[in-house]
């Protein structure tokens, strides 16, 4: 069932909401970006908002998570560290959503990751679908669309004065059913005005880009193409690091003078020179190039083999990132337009 | 499943062995008993070591699994890490993440003669696989094993290439790369050992592991010997960091070799892009 709830008291079911975990939404900082954070109250959260600078990718795979802690180098004082913390996201959009499901999928398949599970067994995820995808966006390309909410707890879709809520799992009924108050439910005609929004959105969306075969569109991307955009690669890593899709990590140890010290999963890179890199200095993967290459062949090609969609959201946030101003929907529209001579 | 595979279980070191300048032996038993039992292996799997404080790396399992009750680790000074696993005397403890990686086909090549190219510390591995059909023996045909160093000072595991040159029809050559005055061996590179040895490539599996440099040269000259794609097999060398296929760093070819690999046969290497 679908519901409104005005948006003047999103803020007062939030604010029930936060008994149960902390609040996680966008939040615009004072240089004016807008990023996801920790809101102990909902006063300065933003209801409707560009998309954040980064995807909620930090709150289930940290930039740097201790995994264990130790004293004095010794095995039997090490003690593994969890977050368990219940977190309620608002705000997510679904290029968010969709690396979030593809996470679990890949922290959970084969192996349990005790980590990344933990985080993610108290989450309620509230989704709000995107009325206005920026000039970057190209999600519905990915397979994906502006009200795309397989896998949200409870999908919002932004009305101008209201949202309609649509609560979809059992927890995402019961957040709805308990502050049944806040609620009316929608009508026919509002329903109905929902789905202009969605097509609005998706008109954006195509124009920005049409829709794509991403594997076809990856047969093209050859050693010539990747060897044009290489030369502007700074082999930053920012792309890696702000795609919610890129779930690559490295393990260190830090350690103080007083030999306190703990094992850190960290964010890495595949574009870093040493990623790959050996004792003795052997490397397999000799060129920024064909770090570049193995990048896009992960996304387009691998990603699609494996799980059936490809390991992009079409977020955008890599070409509004990158130093050289190689962008994901720049690749996808040359080779688009090669695919339709 | 609530195993936390990241977290190292700890081991003593009960020996060491010198066997180069610069390469030493540690044999290994978990501090847990149980943790030992449960620690089972295929020929050249491998396993995390860690050093609390200053991190892991992968290092093959050396010894064979026919041997129960330890593990040895062979350890070339190369890094941050080996540097200071150096530095440790028995009593002294280590973590062990694993076993992990998919090892040799041992049960596959049963009834096939076998030939060992080794260049190195690649000899390492190999050595887990020989002696597991030194311990099997009636399970395998003809053995050949050819082994390269640099020098006569970097071979590794001599009291056992002497072993195996006396074990049935067992055929063991070395060679260094540069020889000094009292070498009275082989000089040259492993890959001119070959042409020395009988071989009948069709009831043979070629063994390879060495260094990055090596492998193709060898592959090479065992294609023109008429061996068969799928009968050699080589072992990829890959950075490996979690061992569970999720921290990404193995990634070839859209498969994570700690898990896949890391020994493949070579019409599975060139589907990775191997040797192109």
């Amino acid at each position: 069932m679908d519901y409104i709830l005005n948006k003047g008291l999103v803020k007062a079911w939030l604010r029930k909401l936060i008994k149960h975990g902390i609040l996680v939404a966008p939040i615009r900082l004072e240089g004016g970006d807008i990023i996801f954070k920790e809101a102990f109250n909902p006063d300065n959260i933003l209801l409707e908002c560009k998309k954040t600078l980064y995807s909620a990718k930090p709150f289930f795979l940290p930039q740097e998570e201790t995994l264990f802690t130790f004293r004095e180098r010794s095995f039997g004082t090490i003690k593994e560290v969890f977050d368990e913390f219940p977190r309620i996201f608002f705000g997510l959009r679904p290029c968010d959503l969709k690396a979030i499901i593809q996470a679990d999928r890949f922290f959970t398949e084969n192996y349990q990751d005790p980590y990344y599970r933990k985080r993610r067994e108290h989450t309620l995820l509230i989704v709000v679908g995107c009325n206005d995808p920026d000039s970057n966006c190209f999600c519905h390309a990915m397979g994906l669309g502006p009200f795309y909410h397989e896998g949200a707890d409870i999908f919002l879709a932004d009305m101008g004065k209201s949202f309609i809520a649509t609560p979809i799992t059992p927890n995402g009924i019961n957040a709805v059913e308990k502050y049944r108050y806040f609620f009316e439910e929608a009508t026919a005609e509002q329903q109905g005005e929902k789905s202009r929004y969605e097509l609005t959105a998706m008109q954006k969306l195509v124009a920005n880009l049409p829709l794509t075969d991403v594997r076809a569109c990856y047969s093209l991307i050859d050693d010539e193409f990747v060897s044009g955009i290489s030369r502007k690669c700074a082999a930053c890593g920012s792309c890696s690091y702000v795609c919610p899709m890129c779930f690559c990590y490295n393990v260190v140890d830090r350690e103080n003078k007083d030999l306190e010290g703990k094992r850190v999963r960290t964010w890495d890179s595949c574009i870093f020179e040493g990623f790959t890199r050996m004792a003795g200095r052997h490397n397999l993967i000799k060129s920024r190039q064909e770090r570049l290459k193995k990048r896009f062949a992960h996304k387009l090609k691998q990603y699609p083999e494996t799980y059936g969609f490809p390991g992009c959201t079409g977020c955008g946030r890599c070409s509004l990132t990158c130093l050289g101003h190689i962008s994901m929907l720049d690749v996808l529209k040359k080779v688009t337009a090669e695919v339709g001579k | 499943m609530n195993k936390n595979e990241l977290t190292p279980k700890p081991a003593v070191i009960k020996n060491i062995i010198d066997e180069t300048a610069d390469t030493k032996t540690f044999t290994l038993v978990f501090t847990d008993p149980e943790e030992q039992k449960r620690f089972q292996y295929k020929p050249a799997q491998f396993v995390e070591i860690s050093v609390l404080g200053v991190g892991e790396a992968p290092i093959s399992i050396t010894s064979s699994p026919s041997q129960q009750g330890f593990l040895e680790l062979s350890i070339k000074r190369v890094g941050k890490l080996t540097e200071v696993i150096h530095q440790l005397k028995p009593g002294d403890e280590v973590g062990i993440r694993g076993p992990y990686g998919n090892g040799f086909p041992a049960d596959e090549v049963k009834g096939f003669d076998l030939l060992f190219v080794a260049g190195g510390i690649g000899l390492a591995p190999l050595r887990s696989l020989i002696n597991w059909v030194m311990d099997n023996r009636q399970d395998y045909g003809k053995v050949k094993i050819l082994y390269g160093a640099r020098t006569p000072g970097d071979i590794v595991f001599t009291r056992e290439l002497t072993r195996w040159t006396g074990e049935p029809d067992t055929e063991v050559l070395y060679t260094v790369d540069r020889g000094d005055p009292q070498w009275q061996g082989n000089v040259g590179l492993v890959t001119q050992l070959l042409p020395r040895i009988e071989l009948t490539p069709a009831t043979y599996t070629a063994f390879i592991c060495g260094p990055p440099v090596m492998i193709p040269f060898v592959i090479k000259d065992l294609l023109a010997l008429g061996f068969k794609e799928e009968n050699i097999i080589s072992t990829l060398e890959n950075y490996m960091k979690c061992g569970i296929g999720k921290c990404g760093h193995c990634l070839l070819g859209g498969k994570y070799i700690c898990m896949e690999g890391p020994v493949f046969r070579y019409n599975e290497m060139k589907e990775l892009g191997f040797g192109e």
